[in-house]
């Protein structure tokens, strides 16, 4: 076999590999994060019910609108509010939104109670809880 | 392109296609051998044409591996990954055609450049060509399922 292709494979399966792994890393690294760590949403995003789930959302996010309605199935009695990321950086910013949907549980006073990334996250939530 | 949405799909059936699809083509450049190129072209223009049932390798998980696999997680909008395949199509006739034109050093780019992207999908889920759908179908308005 010729060496210059099969140099040329390695890079190409190297780079392959090299970029799934951070990727997959930094998501784990974002599923992590812990709810606590995060300062109180803004209380004109919080309505009374008990709670509000807080969806962080993209124009073009595929999954946003099945983790919504899922969310509305599963806590009727909770208020659900979507927040377009790219309308609300400043926002985004600050809950370290990485990927949509991000979705945050908060209390009345708009402490964040729970932070799932993904509509897997959000299955393993419901799962747990 | 259909009216109705269409029946969603286990996501697993075009990972399983993205990852044979870089191993013949890697295994075809370092082997020189072009005619891998015309023949995934063909392959994935088969079931981005007509749907995963006449797609050979996405026929081959659906019938042979998932009934020996646990169920899915979580289903998917089958247009996303079609419309990415449609794009690989695009470039490894492009590919073909340089490598009938003599170009040869322009063919193996283009087909490593899709061998490179069905990595990268098969490995991770990073679909380049899905996430262009979903850019393209959310200013037509038009509705996932899944």
């Amino acid at each position: 076999m010729d060496p210059l292709r099969l140099s040329v494979v390695v890079l190409v399966v190297v780079l392959v590999l090299v970029g799934s792994l951070v990727y997959q890393r930094s998501r784990r690294i974002d599923e992590r994060r812990s709810a606590e760590a995060f300062p109180p949403l803004p209380l004109g995003l919080i309505s009374d019910a008990a709670a509000t789930w807080v969806i962080f959302t993209t124009p073009y996010c595929a999954s946003c609108d099945a983790v919504e309605r899922e969310l509305r199935r599963a806590f009727p009695s909770e208020a659900v509010v979507r927040v377009d990321a790219t309308e609300h950086p400043g926002l985004a910013e600050r809950y370290q939104v990485r990927r949509a949907p991000t979705v945050l549980r908060a209390d009345r006073a708009g402490r964040v109670l729970a932070r799932v990334v993904g509509p897997e996250g959000l299955r393993r939530h419901l799962a747990l809880a | 392109m259909a009216r109705s949405a269409p029946r969603p799909i286990d996501p697993r059936g075009p990972r399983f296609n993205q990852a044979v699809l870089a191993i013949a083509l890697l295994a075809g450049f370092a082997l020189d051998q072009r005619w891998v190129v015309p023949v995934w072209a063909a392959v994935l223009f088969l079931g981005a044409a007509f749907g995963p049932a006449y797609g050979p390798f996405l026929r081959l998980y659906a019938e042979v591996i998932r009934p020996r696999l646990r169920p899915p997680a979580q289903l998917e909008d089958p247009r996303p990954p079609r419309f990415a395949a449609s794009i690989g199509v695009a470039f490894l006739a492009a590919a073909s055609i340089s490598f009938a034109a003599g170009a040869v050093a322009v063919g193996w780019a283009l087909a490593l450049i899709v061998a490179a992207l069905a990595g990268l999908a098969a490995l991770s889920g990073i679909c380049v060509g899905c996430e262009l759908y979903l850019f393209v179908a959310r200013r037509r308005g038009v509705e996932l399922v899944g």
